[in-house]
């Protein structure tokens, strides 16, 4: 055998060195030697060169379009409006459709797709056909104004040769790879992305989208659509005001872009796909090291799951769109990828079926119980504890027009619903019939109202911290999880794990169709009690239950009915302090002034008292009036939370005058209908049981509220009613971040703080906040205010989508709280700025009283920007969509920091409190300070402690 | 006489070798640059050069500002002029700060001659044009100018690489110092130049840049029409 082989291949050796052959062989052979490694090295500088070009001249299509370099006649950068009429949605957003737009690979050149797009897109198309959905394609993803190569263009004849005979196609991919190039510089990116968007948002608005009527929007990109759809996600939010979701097919995504604006994103991978998986590589944001780069940032919250295709590649054949490639499990490659895709667009609420990989959600197994839980489990703390049909003397009153219990619906019932249930408690005498019947609660289906209910729609995906915080028994909205497009009484609603929410509503309308709706419009206001009598404490029984004596309306004494009710032992908290007692109340200073009591009646037809007040507080009766503006001011800076342990279980109500009016006329500024901003800090907790406080330092907590002055009807006397809005992250007691009223804040013997911190509430008369009527336009600065703040609660309640806020430095109670307001004057004065009516009326009314006031809210602003954000305005409080509430300083440290030192005087409650205390003296306000001090019966365990304000 | 100047070897003659010895770090170029006539020529046309072909790197923020394009050649050549008067600040503030610290003298038309040479890699400025991958050709290219420089300073004097970074660092803070104290004015009246070449008046700063791409989008109007959220009538108090 071997022997043969030689002679094969000596045979072979003398033709091929004898033969003429032999000539051609040797000089190939020397040709290999001279010129082939140049021919190589040639060939190799005019592609780089070629490289080099295309780069050069890759930028200039975006930037020419925007210059303007291209149209003289017109300007195409400004995108036509003649389509749609931009309003706010007139129906409830529940049949608005679902948009779907399509972005290519970067093998696109013209509108036509490849066969394997095209079938996806086919099939696609006919798996939603029958659904409430809107396909958009036929977008160009790499042109600023939707040119494809093959039309209008210089070169058109050449892509059109590549198009047609299918050669050099990578000509075409290289062409397209340097826009996606140009898409993540951070020079060129905010052009070129702004003209994708444009094209995009042309096409929404074609397709008959409806700008902040909150229907989804999902972007699919493939490849290098991926990046292209990111990049224009900004815009899409600024302009449509959209929720928005992005499916990657195995795309190319820098992680330059604002990927924590978007909704969810879902990345679709495939294990053999090199240009996906090394494209994590090229850009420093997506490396783990930069924590803080918005990628990062996005995954830690949970916003970016990240599915497997299974052993699938980037394109064409063994890409993720391939009929013919078969994976493991028997599907093939675009079965495969276009199952993912349809279970994503249309999934049902409550079932997300691919939740960001969160790895510590079901580690952790430690649980800590919440005070909320061990509270709820005492059977007068249930709803069901207090029978809806009650009848009750006249000693007693409802504390509203319509109270109920809010009840949150499946998440299968949520079409129908489109809102809340709502569990009528009492009605107006001519709705009676309503009582006890389950119906369902609505906004207010007026434009400007369902803009407010969109924009703060979100869906909720639990982070990792949501997580951790349910584990350390924190009340978060747990039944909302995997939502989507929760709304603001769905939070309010599903705010706890039960529904034991209960409120009273304004400004109700009733529908009665096949179903019976309450359509509100304004927040429902959370209360505690839904029936009250003023009473003094004349006996406490053994049973927890006290003997009372009611007021007495003619004599004006507590000389009225005397009659036996309920106060249930409350259930201590963690720390072992009670959140009320009645111990020795009769002995209370405030018994002989009486307390108004809240609560309802039992199964045994007692009165269960669940909140107190006393009647002192709320009188227009000041215990000592300041007058003078130096005076007024240095009681806010020195003195009012002196002595305070001192002052324990009492009370104290001290006008502040800094205008040196008369003490009859500066009381009687108060009218009654007025409504009045209020301004509320807590204290600590100290003595025996004291709460932890690091340093020894103690925060405290503040809020605005509302005060209103009304005529109380059981007293017919003048008094304050007040309601807080409260921006307050998750809590162990479950507290909700809403309207609260009083009665549930503070009040409330369970979950309230009036028996165990101190509390300041500083009501501010000032004339600049009241409404304005220009000619009949009006405008009311206090209502931007609470506008604000029902945004920011609502904000606060879903924790942006996150399922949970966090006090951080930038963002907290103070903070945002401040924001809010910052906001709000700066709305209305905009407001005012850019309505020519308005100008026109201020223009011809110079001297009119109204015009002064004005130009005083016009330098109170002024006042409060330079006191609050001294050097810098925070971009997030001018830019609402940048707010992330919670965010934690390891998120983003410079930003955050940057943030907190920005707004610093916001950084301490109590600090925020008093200067702006003493910016509205200083423009001529009366404040009226309420103070308590660990109010109810005795507790000899707690002490009150002052808020530390630090400095200044 | 015409033959003669032909055949006389002069900076401009030989201005791309020199460029490409610089590109080298070739001391030897730089010993030539000073030993040819027409040195401080050759020399301020590399800096003009580099200076254009850097500004036509940044030029996206003219784009921004929506300049035409007769205007924007004219903005990227007055840039370059102003580019090199930049330069010549520099190279004074370096010259001296090399008198002062290192005690060396070295004539100012050498300095200026060498370092203006040594600009050579800027030349390659444009290049930033290219997306994404421009700025670390930036990096490059500027890391490849100060060792230019370095060797340059060298070759010139006897100073080491370390003490002739220390120069250029000084000369370059004590440009950042006096524009600080006196650069408010200078700014001014470059940023007017620029404006007035430009035709529009040029947003530089990032954020409003940011709005400017917002133009022309319909944007919703932050809420015009609050939400009546306190009741109709201020004055319904028995509730």
């Amino acid at each position: 055998m071997l022997r043969r082989i030689i002679l094969v291949l000596l045979a072979l050796a003398i033709v091929a060195f004898l033969s003429p052959a032999n000539a051609w062989w040797v000089q190939w052979y020397a040709f290999v030697q001279s010129q082939l490694l140049n021919l190589l090295l040639d060939g190799g500088r005019i592609m780089g060169i070629a490289l080099v070009l295309a780069g050069l001249l890759a930028p200039f299509e975006a930037l020419g379009w925007w210059a303007g370099w291209y149209s003289s006649d017109r300007d195409i950068t400004t995108l036509s409006f003649n389509r749609t009429e931009f309003t706010a949605t007139q129906k409830i957003a529940s049949t608005a459709p679902q948009y779907v737009v399509y972005l290519d690979g970067i093998g696109k050149s013209s509108f036509k797709y490849s066969f394997r797009v095209e079938k996806f897109l086919q099939r696609l198309e006919d798996s939603l056909m029958k659904k409430d959905y809107v396909l958009i394609q036929d977008i160009i993803p790499y042109s600023v104004f939707n040119l494809p190569l093959t039309i209008n263009r210089p070169l058109a004849s050449f892509w059109q040769w590549i198009e047609r005979t299918t050669k050099l196609e990578v000509l075409i991919l290289l062409r397209n790879m340097f826009q996606v190039a140009v898409s993540v510089d951070s020079r060129y990116g905010p052009i070129y992305n702004r003209g994708t968007a444009q094209v995009i948002i042309d096409r929404l608005l074609a397709c008959g989208y409806q700008p902040g009527g909150g229907a989804l929007i999902t972007l699919v990109g493939y490849s290098g659509g991926g990046q292209i759809s990111l990049g224009a996600v900004p815009y899409l939010k600024k302009v449509l005001a959209a929720p928005i979701e992005v499916i990657s097919l195995a795309g190319v995504i820098s992680g330059n872009t604002e990927v924590a604006q978007v909704e969810h994103l879902y990345h679709l991978v495939g294990e053999k796909d090199l240009v996906a998986n090394l494209t994590p590589y090229l850009f420093p944001q997506r490396w783990s090291l930069i924590s803080w780069s918005n990628w990062n940032l996005a995954k830690s919250r949970g916003e970016i799951s990240f599915i497997s295709l299974g052993k699938v590649g980037h394109d064409s054949a063994n890409g993720p769109l391939d009929e013919t490639a078969i994976l493991a499990d028997g599907c093939n490659h675009l079965e495969k990828t276009l199952g993912i895709v349809l279970r994503i667009l249309t999934r049902a609420d409550g079932k997300e079926p691919y939740p960001a990989a969160i790895s510590d959600a079901q580690a952790i197994t430690t649980k800590v119980v919440s005070n909320y839980a061990n509270y709820v489990r005492a059977n007068f703390n249930q709803p069901d504890y207090y029978p809806i049909e009650q009848s009750y003397s006249q000693d007693y009153l409802p504390v509203g027009k319509w109270l109920g219990r809010l009840i949150l619906p499946d998440v299968s019932e949520r079409s129908r619903v489109v809102g809340v249930y709502f569990e009528v408690h009492h009605a107006p005498p001519e709705q009676q019939d309503l009582i006890g019947k389950k119906v369902y609660l609505r906004w207010s289906d007026r434009p400007y109202l369902q803009a407010y209910v969109n924009q703060v729609k979100t869906r909720i995906d639990f982070s990792p911290q949501a997580y951790k915080s349910v584990a350390n028994g924190i009340v978060h909205p747990t039944r909302l999880n995997h939502w989507r497009r929760v709304q603001a009484l769905e939070s309010l609603a599903g705010a706890r794990p039960n529904d034991d929410v209960i409120v009273s509503l304004k400004g109700v309308e009733v529908v009665r169709e096949s179903n019976i709706s309450l359509y509100i419009t304004r927040e429902p206001i959370v209360i505690t009690g839904k029936y009250y009598a003023l009473i003094t404490v004349v006996e406490l029984l053994p049973n927890n239950c006290a003997i009372v004596r009611h007021y007495n309306p003619v004599s004006e004494q507590f000389d009225g009915r005397e009659e036996t009710v309920y106060f249930p032992q409350v259930v201590s908290d963690r720390n072992e302090v009670l959140p009320a007692t009645i111990n020795d109340i009769t002995k209370s200073t405030l018994n002989k002034t009486g307390w108004y009591i809240y609560g309802a009646k039992n199964i045994e037809g007692i009165f269960t008292v669940r909140a107190i007040a006393p009647h002192a507080l709320f009188k227009l009766e000041p215990a000592k009036v300041i007058s003078g503006v130096r005076k007024t001011n240095n009681y806010i800076h020195n003195q009012y939370w002196q002595q305070v342990k001192q002052k324990k279980g009492q009370i104290d109500s001290i006008l502040l005058n800094p205008r040196n009016l008369s003490e009859t006329e500066s009381i009687d500024s108060f009218a009654e209908g007025d409504r009045l901003l209020l301004l509320h800090t807590f204290g600590g907790i100290g003595g025996n049981k004291r709460e932890f406080a690091p340093l020894g330092i103690f925060f405290g907590h503040f809020a605005f509220g509302l005060a209103r002055v009304i005529c109380e009807p059981l007293t017919q006397k003048l008094c304050f009613k007040i309601g807080y809005a409260q921006v307050y992250t998750q809590n162990t007691i479950g507290i909700i971040a809403g309207s609260l009223d009083w009665t549930n804040y503070t009040g409330d013997r369970q979950f309230g703080w009036l028996g165990t911190r101190p509390i300041t509430d500083i009501i501010v008369k000032l004339d600049v906040f009241d409404e304005y009527n220009f000619g009949g336009l009006h405008r009311f600065p206090l209502n931007a205010i609470a506008y604000q703040l029902d945004r920011m609660m609502a904000r606060y309640r879903t924790g942006d989508g996150t399922g949970a806020t966090f006090v951080g430095p930038a963002n907290s109670c103070v903070q945002d709280s401040c924001q809010a307001l910052y906001q709000a004057i700066n709305m209305t004065l905009t407001e005012i700025n850019n309505n020519a009516q308005i100008k026109d009326w201020i223009a011809t009314h110079p001297q009119h009283p109204q015009t002064q006031r004005l130009q005083r809210l016009v330098a109170l602003n002024k006042d409060i920007e330079a006191r609050l954000i001294p050097w810098q305005t925070r971009t997030d409080w001018v830019d609402p969509f940048q707010s992330l509430i919670g965010t934690r300083l390891a998120d983003r440290p410079v930003t955050t920091i940057v943030n907190a030192l920005t707004s610093w005087r916001s950084l301490l409650p109590r600090l925020a409190n008093d200067v702006l205390a003493q910016i509205f003296l200083n423009h001529g306000a009366s404040l009226w300070l309420l103070q308590t001090y660990q109010v109810g019966g005795w507790d000899e365990d707690i002490e009150p402690i002052a808020p530390t304000k630090l400095w200044i | 006489m015409l033959s003669t100047v032909a055949t006389v070897d002069t900076a401009i003659n030989r201005f791309w070798d020199l460029i490409s010895g610089v590109l080298c770090l070739n001391p030897a170029t730089f010993e030539s640059i000073n030993n040819l006539p027409l040195g401080l020529v050759a020399s301020i046309l590399v800096v003009l050069l580099a200076g254009m072909s850097q500004t036509l790197g940044q030029g996206a923020m003219l784009f921004i500002n929506r300049v035409k394009p007769l205007r924007f050649f004219l903005s990227v050549a007055v840039a370059a002029v102003l580019f090199v008067f930049n330069y010549n600040f520099w190279v004074l503030s370096t010259w001296l700060v090399a008198g002062w610290l290192f005690s060396v003298s070295l004539p100012l038309v050498e300095v200026v001659k060498t370092l203006g040479f040594s600009y050579s890699p800027l030349l390659l400025g444009f290049l930033m044009v290219i997306p994404y991958f421009g700025m670390p050709i930036l990096i490059v290219l500027s890391i490849w100018t100060l060792l230019a420089i370095a060797k340059g300073l060298g070759a010139i004097s006897d100073l080491g690489i370390w003490q002739a970074f220390e120069c250029c660092l000084g000369g370059w803070l004590v440009l950042q110092f006096s524009q600080r104290v006196l650069g408010k004015a200078i700014a001014n009246i470059t940023n007017k130049i620029i404006d007035w070449v430009a035709g529009v008046q040029l947003i530089t700063e990032a954020n409003y840049l940011e709005q400017m791409l917002y133009s022309g989008l319909p944007i919703p109007p932050v809420t015009s029409d609050v939400p009546n959220l306190l009741g109709d009538s201020p004055k319904q108090s028995n509730e």
